[in-house]
């Protein structure tokens, strides 16, 4: 049985130097909101720079696409490059990595909607803040968007209070 | 009498438990990662331990 260390996969692309924001649930609970979720979303920055980065960091965490069941197939630098979605699981967890979100949102777009967390070693990470994650959740409309919105608009409205 | 310490009795009426996000809030972020993984890998435990009652349709190694 795996074993999901979120905190881990996070170290190790922050130890790869990745570009990356961490949106989805991740990016609430970083920030206090108290939800669940299976898995870890991040947006990556697909500079020419940055994609050979997130691949050594990919390489490192033996990633595959996950819904290959038959026979691991690893994401390549192409793959990375397109605005898509490449869902893949790692030795540490499911990650999905998301060249783009909300009607090609990237990671220059969102660079300034974005705050810091620390992680256990100290690293810092981007994540997306809480107040454009209620945005993108309100516009996407889907079921499991609009069921975590209380929570976080709550959560939203403690932080500022403190 | 005192009221009960936890009575939510002037906190809107959304299902929102607010004390659970007052204490999330104390958290550092890698605590609140931690809560997290821990959440998961308790519940990923539990469908492994009982992987014989609810199957994974989509697992085939499983019978």
């Amino acid at each position: 049985m795996q074993t999901v260390r979120f905190g881990q996969i996070l170290e190790t692309l922050a130890k790869h130097e990745v570009d990356f924001i961490v949106v989805g649930n991740v990016s609430a609970v970083l920030q206090g909101v108290p939800v669940t979720t299976f898995d870890l979303d991040i947006v990556h920055s697909r500079s020419d720079e940055n994609l050979p980065r997130l691949l050594a960091a990919l390489q490192d965490l033996d990633a595959f696409y996950r819904e290959q069941s038959t026979r691991k197939i690893a994401p390549k630098i192409a793959h990375l490059a397109s605005p898509g979605h490449q869902l893949l699981s790692t030795r540490l967890g499911p990650l999905d990595v998301l060249g783009a979100i909300d009607a090609n949102r990237d990671y220059e777009s969102l660079i300034s909607f974005s705050t810091e967390a620390v992680l256990k070693s100290g690293a810092k990470v981007r994540v997306l803040n809480l107040e454009t994650l209620i945005e993108f959740k309100e516009a996407a409309g889907r079921p499991k968007d609009l069921a975590v919105l209380p929570v976080l608009k709550r959560t939203l409205e403690e932080r500022r209070e403190i | 009498m005192d009221p009960f310490p936890c009575s939510q009795a002037n906190e809107p009426d959304d299902g929102v438990d607010v004390t659970l996000i007052r204490w999330f809030l104390t958290l550092t972020s890698a605590e609140r990662l931690e809560a997290l993984e821990n959440f998961v890998n308790d519940v990923l435990e539990l469908r492994y331990a009982n992987r014989s009652i609810w199957p994974n349709p989509r697992d085939t190694r499983q019978a």
